[in-house]
């Protein structure tokens, strides 16, 4: 699995994905964390089918007894059926996961891990040298769902919205924004079921200072092509998929 | 360790609580046959008298078998469970190895360590109870087939009372005959389990050799 630092200051942002290892016809995930003198937390960490992929590329930055914190944005099996997994290794650590999903997500063979369950306005988590925001993102696409700002580092991770369904090498960064469009536009209509959901969140993005919009699937939008994503967005009709 | 001998207790604890489902209909059928022997040798009077300890013994045996698969069915239920649990076990030992041997250039591979040898203890552990509870269950279809020894003995002293009992001689006949097929089958049944049973022994024991 390739890893890439998006931020290096005080603390570090990781994006770990494109895991040339990962089985035919499991959908492409991208894995965050972010490391401060002390803490770690890991931000989507992924399916049970990337379990061993990811911690192994973890294990190149981090100790295990370093990584305090796993934040899930929501119940999908790729964003955190592998949690029974982690808890193997990581019996002290706490997973930051919208309240409505905590009973959900203990189906994913979860023992002992304490839940920090989020509430629908959001919260916050302090990792020392990082303060990280816990953005509502509900309906986008799952009924309860957070995205993760860091206001200093100016990163959004912005689960399943900017995802895009594209081949495993591709490439990091958005390289040319109208091409992407084609590669996430039936992705957001699909996925996304509500106009106003979107709208919603789009209010409260365009208030953040953002550089890098780090979407769970596919490239990160850097620099203008974030305020490209939410005009695009903006006017793009979701919840299509009614007959 | 392999996937096939998860397979193996998960099928059998499914087959063992199947065979025990029909016991217990076998061993239900023996005791309303029974009441209607007791009906029978009541109306036989003075003929029947030595058919009635009978009726009661057998009466007694339907009620001890019964008791016993309720009791051999939750732990056949708790093997199951058990099953499963072995088999995230297993995926996780197995996972944690994939990682070992990938991450032999990661800078922080030995902080994985304690994680790897709790996990390889907790399997060890489990494989313990597992077997444990696989010769419980064995011991406990043993008590069905020790309730049914007498049923043999009893099935051929129904017959000689039955013969006594002039007018009512052909329906208690019936009864004797019917317990003996009754017992037969719950034997056959159990001795199914019990083979099944064996061979998951055997399984963990190869494995816990290795």
């Amino acid at each position: 699995m390739k890893a890439t630092k998006i931020y290096d200051s005080k603390y570090q942002w990781f994006m770990f994905g494109r895991d040339p290892e990962k089985k035919e016809g499991i959908i492409d995930t991208n894995q965050y964390m972010i490391k401060t003198t002390d803490r770690t937390i890991l931000l989507d960490p992924g399916g049970i089918e990337i379990f061993a992929s990811m911690l192994t590329a973890v294990l190149h930055y981090t100790n295990v007894e370093n990584i305090t914190d796993l934040f899930a944005s929501h119940q999908d099996p790729d964003i955190i059926s592998s949690l029974g997994l982690w808890e193997e290794a990581l019996p002290h650590a706490k997973l930051h996961t919208p309240w409505l999903w905590e009973s959900f997500i203990r189906h994913f063979g979860s023992k002992n891990i304490e839940f920090a369950p989020i509430a629908d306005e959001g919260g916050f988590i302090d990792l020392g040298d990082a303060q990280l925001q816990f953005i509502p993102a509900h309906y986008l696409h799952a009924s309860g769902n957070f995205h993760v700002y860091d206001e200093e580092a100016k990163i959004l991770m912005s689960g399943d919205v900017g995802a895009a369904l594209e081949a495993a090498e591709a490439p990091m960064y958005v390289e040319s924004f109208d091409e992407q469009i084609d590669k996430m536009k039936m992705f957001h209509q699909r996925w996304m079921p509500s106009n106003r959901a979107k709208q919603d969140w789009i209010n409260r993005v365009r208030l953040l200072d953002i550089d890098i919009m780090a979407p769970q699937h596919g490239r990160l939008f850097k620099g203008d092509d974030v305020k490209r994503f939410l005009d695009w967005f903006e006017d793009l009709e979701v919840g299509i998929a009614i007959a | 360790m392999s996937s096939n001998s998860t397979e193996n207790i998960l099928i059998t604890a499914a087959t063992v609580t199947a065979e025990l489902s029909k016991v217990k209909k076998i061993a239900k059928e023996m005791s309303i046959a029974v009441m209607n022997a007791k009906a029978i040798s009541h109306r036989a009077g003075e003929a029947a008298l030595g058919f009635r300890p009978i009726t009661d013994f057998i009466d007694e045996m339907a009620q001890d078998v019964m008791q016993l698969v309720i009791k051999i069915s939750k732990e056949a239920f708790h093997l199951s469970q058990m099953a499963v649990e072995r088999t995230h076990l297993i995926n996780t030992k197995n996972h944690y190895s994939r990682v070992l041997n990938n991450s032999n250039k990661a800078n922080h591979v030995d902080s994985l360590k304690p994680a790897i040898n709790k996990i390889n203890l907790q399997y060890l552990n489990y494989q313990e109870t597992l077997q444990k509870k696989v010769i419980r269950l064995t011991l406990l279809l043993e008590d069905i087939q020790n309730s049914t020894k007498g049923s043999q003995v009893i099935s051929t002293t129904s017959r000689v009372e039955a013969s006594r009992a002039r007018g009512y001689r052909a329906s208690l006949e019936v009864v004797a005959g019917n317990l003996e097929q009754a017992t037969d089958k719950i034997r056959t049944h159990v001795k199914s389990s019990r083979n099944k049973l064996d061979n998951v022994l055997e399984i963990l024991k190869y494995e816990n050799n290795r």
